[in-house]
């Protein structure tokens, strides 16, 4: 006579998340957009676009953990499409929009998708901007990391935020401003790079381009992100534009000294800046 | 290239038939926003490539519509 053990209570399985998935690994973002899923758990879609041709609206989601170029390509037909509403993967909703034509950034250029290195890309033309009115942070301490270049746009903003006016990279002369510090640090690189700040005001600002620390000491007080932020311009879309391309935006208001190098792991694995 | 007017109404009625004529639905509400000088005065507005209108056309704004704005 064989005696069973019941070991269901006494082993419990895990399995590691996925490395592709950022957020899998590295989860409580504030906001976090891409062209590339981040998160295995998200459903929703990349982005929605409007097609010049008849100016009808489509939602583009993912296929194979990347932004779905063919069903994008097909829906734009030949002709432009603009990006109306980029959405957050971040699961705290803070969608970014863009309801006036004109000031929307571009996803397909004549029936191709843009890309910047061999990824799909948004492309700001010096007018253009997505933006919210949600509160998307108390006061904090800020972690963002994004991909983007930078082809022009006198004194352009990647990242800006009303009330508080926290603002991530002036394109042409400083790395950020805050409300009691005023602008802080120098221009970063333009061309196609991975760009990370820790603005912590305990430790001081800094600056990675690459995974390299290229800028630190800089002062930074906290400030709340709230009433209207935008990315790739002022936070009312309605001034410095950027002229170029992001691909990816994750802010954490939560510190990332400690994950830094996996996060900047696995977002250039994906993209291969460096 | 610009329409331009002191009459920021017809400039709001240009964007508006723009709007309808595109056919504009979902996210997308206007071609685009109304440019104040700051006079305070005078107008404009980007003319979309597909529909003319009678008013003013200007090629381009000069740089005293666009201040430099420091934030």
């Amino acid at each position: 006579m064989s005696t069973i053990f019941n070991i269901s209570d006494k082993i419990k399985l895990e399995t590691s998340p996925d490395p592709f998935f950022l957020l899998d690994n590295y989860s409580g973002a504030a906001a976090a957009y891409s062209l590339r899923l981040l998160d295995s758990t998200y459903s929703g879609s990349a982005v929605r676009v409007r097609r010049a041709s008849d100016n009808a609206e489509q939602d583009i989601a993912f296929a194979n953990n990347e932004l779905d170029t063919a069903t994008l390509e097909t829906f734009a037909s030949g002709t432009n499409a603009f990006v109306t509403t980029w959405y957050d993967q971040s699961g705290n909703g803070f969608d970014i929009t863009q309801t006036t034509a004109f000031k929307q950034p571009k996803i397909v250029s004549i029936g191709s998708t843009i890309t910047d290195g061999t990824k799909p890309s948004v492309e700001f033309n010096n007018a253009q901007g997505l933006n919210t009115t949600a509160n998307i942070s108390n006061a904090s301490n800020y972690y963002p990391f994004y991909v983007r270049s930078v082809a022009g746009g006198s004194g352009a903003y990647i990242w800006d935020s009303e009330i508080g006016r926290v603002l991530i990279e002036r394109t042409n002369n400083s790395a950020y401003y805050d409300q009691t510090n005023s602008f802080e640090g120098s221009a970063l690189t333009s061309s196609y790079r991975l760009i990370h700040m820790e603005l912590n005001s305990t430790t001081g600002g800094k600056v990675y381009e690459n995974g390299v620390n290229t800028q630190s000491g800089l002062a930074y007080a906290q400030y709340p992100m709230s009433s209207q932020t935008a990315l790739g311009s002022r936070f009312d879309v309605d001034a410095s534009y950027l002229t170029g391309k992001i691909q990816e935006f994750i802010l954490y208001n939560t510190d990332q000294s400690s994950t830094r190098t996996g996060i900047e792991t696995n977002i250039n694995n994906f993209y291969s800046i460096y | 290239m610009y329409y331009t007017s002191r009459d920021k109404s017809e400039l709001v009625a240009y964007n508006d038939l723009v709007g309808q004529a595109e056919g504009y639905s979902g996210t997308t509400t206007q071609w685009t926003t109304i440019v104040e000088h700051p006079n305070g005065t005078d107008y404009a507005i980007l003319k979309h490539p597909s529909y003319e209108a009678e008013l003013t056309l200007e090629e381009t704004l000069g740089t005293e519509w666009f201040p430099q704005i420091e934030l």
